[in-house]
C-alpha cells in the first residue's frame, strides 16, 4: 500500500461512522456554558471577554442593522479557530481542510448578504456594481468585472481557508518526515531542520487564527 | 457606449460642485439622459447596471433566436 503525504487530509470513519462529525461537534463541547451567576469564574470570564471584544472590533464598520449578524459571526469565528487550533495537535483530523466543508460555510453565508442585500436596498445593491466617477466607455466593463468578483467571492473565501491549512498541515508533515529521515545520517542537520519545524509551527498557529478572524472579518465586510 | 459618450458631449450639460476634492454625488445636476445613466448618483449607476444586463441579455436572446441558415445539399 502506498502510503501518501495527503492521507492525513482522508476524511476518517471508523466502523461506517464518519468521525469528522465528532470532529466538528468537539469545539461545542471544550467550551464552558456561562452560568446564570452573576460574577463566573475565571475562565468563563475571560472567554466572555475574548468574544465581547472580538464582536466589538468586528462590528465597528456595521450600522446597526449589521449588528443582527454579531452572534453568527462570533459563534462562526470561534469555530473556526477552535477547529484550525485543535487540528495542530499531533494525530487530530482538521475538518476545515476540506473544501467541501469550507464551502459549505462561504456560499450559503454570502448568498445571505447578497439575498438580505438586494431584498432591504436593491437600488444601494445594484448601484455598487459599478464604481462612483467612472468614466462612461468603462462603465460596461467595469460592471461585467465587478459582476464576476461579486460571483468569485464564495469560492475565495472557501479556498483561502482549505489551501491555507492543507498547505500548512503539508508542509509540517514533510519537514517532520525530514527530520525523521535525517536524524540518523546527519544529526546536526536534523537539529536545524527541527528548529525550522518549531518556527513553521508556531506561523501554523498564527495562520489557523489568522484565517479563521480573514474569513469572518471578510463575510462581516460584504454585508 | 458610443451612443451614452456621443449623447452626452453633444446633447448634456454636467455640473459639479466638488467639496474639498471628495464628490459626494449629492450635488451633481445632471440633465437629459445624464440624468438617469450616469456613475455619480446611486440611482444613475443602479441604470447603468440595469442597461448593461439588458444589453447582455439581449445579445444572448438574438444569438440563440437566430435562425440558422442551412447549407444547400449539392448533387454530385
Amino acid at each position: 500500500m502506498m502510503v501518501s503525504f495527503f492521507d492525513q487530509f482522508a476524511s476518517p470513519s471508523y466502523l461506517g461512522i464518519p468521525l469528522i462529525a465528532i470532529a466538528i461537534a468537539l469545539p461545542w463541547v471544550l467550551y464552558p456554558t456561562p452560568s446564570a451567576r452573576w460574577i463566573n469564574n475565571r475562565l468563563i470570564t475571560i472567554q466572555g471577554w475574548f468574544i465581547n471584544r472580538f464582536t466589538n472590533q468586528l462590528m465597528l464598520p456595521l450600522n446597526v442593522g449589521g449588528h443582527k449578524w454579531a452572534l453568527l459571526l462570533a459563534s462562526l469565528m470561534i469555530f473556526l479557530i477552535t477547529i484550525n487550533m485543535l487540528g495542530l495537535l499531533p494525530y487530530t483530523f482538521t475538518p476545515t481542510t476540506q473544501l467541501s466543508l469550507n464551502m459549505g460555510f462561504a456560499v450559503p453565508l454570502w448568498l445571505a448578504t447578497v439575498i438580505i442585500g438586494m431584498r432591504n436596498q436593491p437600488t444601494v445593491a445594484l448601484g455598487h456594481l459599478l464604481p462612483e466617477g467612472t468614466p462612461i466607455p468603462l462603465i460596461p466593463v467595469l460592471i461585467i468585472i465587478e459582476t464576476i468578483s461579486l460571483f468569485i467571492r464564495p469560492l475565495a473565501l472557501g479556498v483561502r481557508l482549505t489551501a491555507n491549512l492543507t498547505a500548512g498541515h503539508l508542509l509540517i508533515q514533510l519537514i517532520a518526515t525530514a527530520v525523521f529521515v535525517l536524524l540518523p545520517m546527519m544529526p546536526t542537520v536534523a537539529i536545524l531542520t527541527a528548529a525550522v519545524l518549531f518556527l513553521l509551527t508556531l506561523l501554523e498557529v498564527a495562520v489557523a487564527m489568522i484565517q479563521a478572524y480573514v474569513f469572518v472579518l471578510l463575510l462581516s465586510l460584504y454585508l | 457606449m458610443y451612443i451614452f459618450s456621443n449623447m452626452t458631449m453633444s446633447i448634456n450639460r454636467l455640473r459639479t460642485e466638488i467639496m474639498g476634492g471628495h464628490d459626494a454625488g449629492t450635488h451633481h445636476q445632471f440633465t437629459g439622459i445624464a440624468k438617469y445613466f450616469n456613475s455619480y448618483t446611486i440611482t444613475g449607476r443602479r441604470n447603468c447596471v440595469l442597461a448593461t444586463y439588458a444589453s447582455i441579455a439581449a445579445l444572448i436572446l438574438f444569438f440563440k433566436l437566430k435562425p440558422k441558415k442551412q447549407k444547400a445539399v449539392k448533387s454530385s
